[in-house]
């Protein structure tokens, strides 16, 4: 039973990516956009003006963390939106209420769909904005890897919940981030935090609880959404 | 209600099918999801039937609305249910199309099993029922056999069970 359900997963996620691959509609709209911001974030701040905390970094050294955040916050949401839009095309979304099975496994199916696209985002954008930037970015790659992880399965849990919940409504494009973002604002904090230390060394061993806040909401968002989810995709 | 969806058979208005994936990777993916296994030949099997074996790897968004119509007539009964509910199964078929939907409902019928099909066309799915239902204006405004439906109201929608 449970591997017909995981099977279920698997097929919407294969079909998801294969859907993206051949149109590139989400990642590339995410790609562009999440770019376009940490570029004009560089333009607006300026590569040279001096950071806050000490004279040895730039202003966008400084507030690199905050503004990657940000650029991902925004481009995950276009993955969630673009995950449940597709199926609105052709009454993909009715289909899928129809078949047999839990609802939970249609719910792991995107998600993970929308996980690996943002992943495959971030692996782009980390590269681009330490070069942006100007920071070093291989020797603090395990770390920053283990907190992108964390903070972006808390990203796709709640984008795929919300997006599902909008999916029918004409004006979903607003009502997304009106609903995710409030919701997302400890993810938010947690990650910035998390990655300025970093990037930027963590002299007071505070690393360890920011990670476990990530941790901590990754369980109470995929357990919510998960248990919820069959009422959201109801008529 | 997981094991009542695994009996019934949905074709709306909407195919519920992929423009990006061909017509076998969609027929794939909804066995997957009936909880099938069916291999490639099963489902060109399938596509044969349907008159688009020869559109099996095409992309779904290069069909004609009657290839649609087909194909989505195939993924809504891929696993053979007991209860088939077709909205407007005859929209934009031609002669063949046509023909094959009859076949279809003919073969259900056979098999035993139900078919609750809305229509607008009435003579041609008069053929096929056991029992007719005519609604006009939101109202059942006749409910009996086939063969009592009064000329007279003929343009009107009908909803006929099989």
């Amino acid at each position: 039973m449970i591997g017909t359900e995981l099977s279920r997963s698997w097929a919407i996620f294969w079909k998801d990516l294969l859907i993206e691959q051949r149109a590139k509609a989400a990642f590339n709209a995410m790609a562009f956009f999440a770019g376009l911001m940490l570029l004009t974030f560089g333009f607006a701040l300026g590569p040279d003006s001096p950071g806050y905390a000490t004279g040895e970094e730039t202003l966008l050294q400084h507030l690199a963390p905050g503004l990657l955040w940000v650029a991902i916050l925004f481009a995950g949401q276009l993955a969630a939106d673009r995950s449940f839009q597709l199926e609105l095309e052709r009454g993909g979304l009715d289909a899928l209420r129809v078949y047999p099975g839990d609802r939970k496994a249609l719910y792991l199916g995107k998600l993970l769909a929308t996980l690996a696209v943002m992943v495959m985002m971030e692996i782009l954008l980390l590269p681009f904005a330490g070069i942006l930037y100007s920071i070093d970015l291989w020797p603090k790659l395990p770390g920053l890897v283990g907190v992108s992880l964390l903070a972006t399965v808390a990203l796709a849990s709640t984008g795929t919940f919300y997006a599902a919940l909008t999916a029918n409504l004409r004006a979903r494009q607003v009502l997304l981030p009106l609903l995710m973002f409030p919701v997302l604002i400890p993810v938010v904090l947690a990650a910035v935090k998390a990655t300025g230390l970093v990037l930027h060394g963590d002299p007071m061993n505070e690393l360890a609880s920011w990670v476990k806040l990530l941790a901590a909401t990754d369980v109470l968002f995929l357990t919510v959404s998960t248990l919820t989810f069959e009422y959201v995709v109801e008529e | 209600m997981g094991p009542v969806r695994a009996r019934i058979g949905v074709l709306a208005h909407a195919s519920g099918l992929y423009g990006e994936l061909s017509a076998l990777e969609n027929l794939h993916f909804a066995a997957r999801m009936y909880g099938l296994s069916l291999t490639d030949q099963t489902l060109l099997g399938r596509l044969t039937q349907a008159g688009l074996r020869h559109a099996a790897d095409a992309r779904v968004r290069t069909f004609s609305q009657g290839m649609l119509q087909r194909l989505a007539l195939m993924r809504a009964t891929l696993h053979d249910p007991d209860l088939v509910l077709l909205d407007e199964p005859y929209t934009a078929l031609d002669a063949d199309g046509l023909a094959l939907v009859d076949r279809f409902l003919m073969d259900l019928r056979a098999a035993g099993k139900t078919a609750v099909v809305a229509t607008h066309l009435v003579e041609r799915s008069l053929r096929h029922c056991d029992r007719a239902m005519v609604l006009s204006a939101g109202r059942a405004i006749y409910d009996g056999p086939p063969a009592g439906v009064p000329a007279h109201i003929f343009p009107a929608a009908l909803e006929e069970v099989t």
